[in-house]
């Protein structure tokens, strides 16, 4: 998945930005104002992310594609969307390595 | 003939009298939770020791149990503590069962201490190792591990001029965009050093005397409604700090809120979301303050820290 220095690779990449990220039911968040905690119901566990990996979290839940809650992302935070795939791709597979998201990465019907 | 009353944000109806609870008029809004006085035998009936898990136990100095609460989430909760009997919650928190010890003095303190903020938890509220104070309408809720001096602090604050609202746990809610504190029991529990240091006319200020054990128990007045939640203050102890500090916890600690619950043992999945929705409103709409002081001091120099604070001139 990620290249000898830890890059993700553009493959890996291209197949979670046209893939759907949800968050499993037993997964709640609520904001902190500076952190966003996500909690595990099902463990009774909490987890951290910062108050973007809270709007990130947002977004995903509202659309179809990670490739679409990036363009919107780039839009709300005013960045180039090359550089908000690459955040929200990271994100993704982070929270995924954690059992906090799923990624559905089938290819578009 | 019922006795009604309401603590922690719960109607109350029970068959028995609760001293400093259970004197309320029966027509209160919400459906109450009802109080019974059982023997040990009826709290055995429809529990299942082998469907229940331990949520909680310590053992005293001693190394013997003092207190345990196991969890069946169809019988709900068992709360047992050594010399306090033991009560039984349903699982929705509509029914408390107690079969208390013989004795007088204490003998609804698992009651008042652990079932009450427990049905409370289970009926909706936030509950809080806290307690609280309110001021021109307004509730501040003081924080701290035991000892820290919340009793302390709030019964301070009594004495000039504040009315108290909970004196070691504190139930929330949240309501239209704030959060809302709920009056506990209408029962402090003074240390009997704190009382001998108060002049006569102090202590009556404070309340009526109700009982005498570890502490004394006051009976207070207090409010018949919740009250938005203006500030939240974190009790640190520092030997050698010489004016009280108040500093803005900024930004908001998610887990000094989270680590803040009086009911960490109930784990159902309502109440940890609740836990997280009231949490996160106070982390948005409350201020959240820690306080530093020396103990040496006195506690007179945190209230007018304090009070300076809620209300700067």
């Amino acid at each position: 998945m990620h290249e000898g220095n830890g890059r993700v690779t553009d493959e890996v990449a291209q197949r979670v930005l046209d893939g759907r990220a949800t968050l499993p039911g037993h997964m709640v968040y609520r904001s902190f104002v500076a952190e966003t905690v996500i909690l595990n119901l099902n463990s009774g566990t909490y987890h951290g992310t910062s108050a973007v990996g809270g709007v990130m979290l947002e977004r995903l839940a509202e659309c179809e594609k990670v490739r679409d809650a990036a363009r919107n992302l780039a839009e709300h935070f005013d960045r180039p969307v090359d550089e908000i795939e690459r955040d929200i791709v990271d994100f993704c597979l982070s929270l995924q390595e954690r059992g906090l998201i799923v990624l559905d990465s089938s290819p578009a019907r | 003939m019922p006795f009604h009353g309401r603590a922690f944000g719960i109607q109350l109806e029970a068959d028995f009298k609760l001293p400093g609870v259970l004197n309320g008029n029966g027509r209160e809004p919400g459906v109450p939770t009802h109080l019974k006085v059982v023997s040990r035998e009826a709290l055995d009936r429809g529990w299942h020791a082998e469907n229940a898990a331990r949520t909680f136990d310590a053992d005293g100095p001693d190394g013997r149990p003092v207190i345990t609460i196991d969890y069946d989430p169809d019988a709900g909760y068992r709360v047992w503590a050594r010399n306090h009997g033991e009560c039984r919650i349903s699982p929705n928190g509509s029914e408390i069962l107690c079969a208390p010890p013989h004795a007088k003095a204490g003998r609804w303190r698992l009651l008042i201490g652990q079932a009450l903020p427990l049905a409370s938890a289970l009926r909706g509220f936030e509950v809080l190792h806290a307690s609280a104070v309110a001021i021109d309408g307004r509730a501040a809720g003081f924080v701290g591990a035991s000892g820290a001096g919340k009793t302390s602090l709030a019964l301070q604050l009594v004495l000039e001029g504040a009315q108290l609202l909970a004196d070691d746990v504190l139930a929330l809610e949240v309501g239209d965009g704030e959060v809302l504190a709920h009056a506990g029991v209408r029962t402090a529990n003074v240390p009997h050093d704190q009382a001998a240091a108060m002049s006569p006319d102090e202590l009556g200020r404070l309340g009526t005397i109700v009982g005498d054990s570890d502490k004394l128990h006051v009976k207070f007045e207090t409010s018949d409604r919740p009250l938005p939640l203006a500030a939240i203050y974190f009790l640190r102890r520092e030997t050698g700090i010489g004016r009280p500090s108040i500093e803005r916890i900024d930004p908001p600690d998610p887990a000094l809120l989270l680590g803040s619950t009086y009911v960490f043992h109930v784990p159902t999945r309502e109440r940890l979301v609740n836990q997280l929705d009231v949490c996160s409103q106070i982390a948005q709409t409350v201020g959240m303050f820690g306080v530093r002081f020396d103990p040496a001091h006195g506690v007179r120099a945190v209230s007018v820290a304090v009070r300076d604070h809620l209300n700067p001139s």
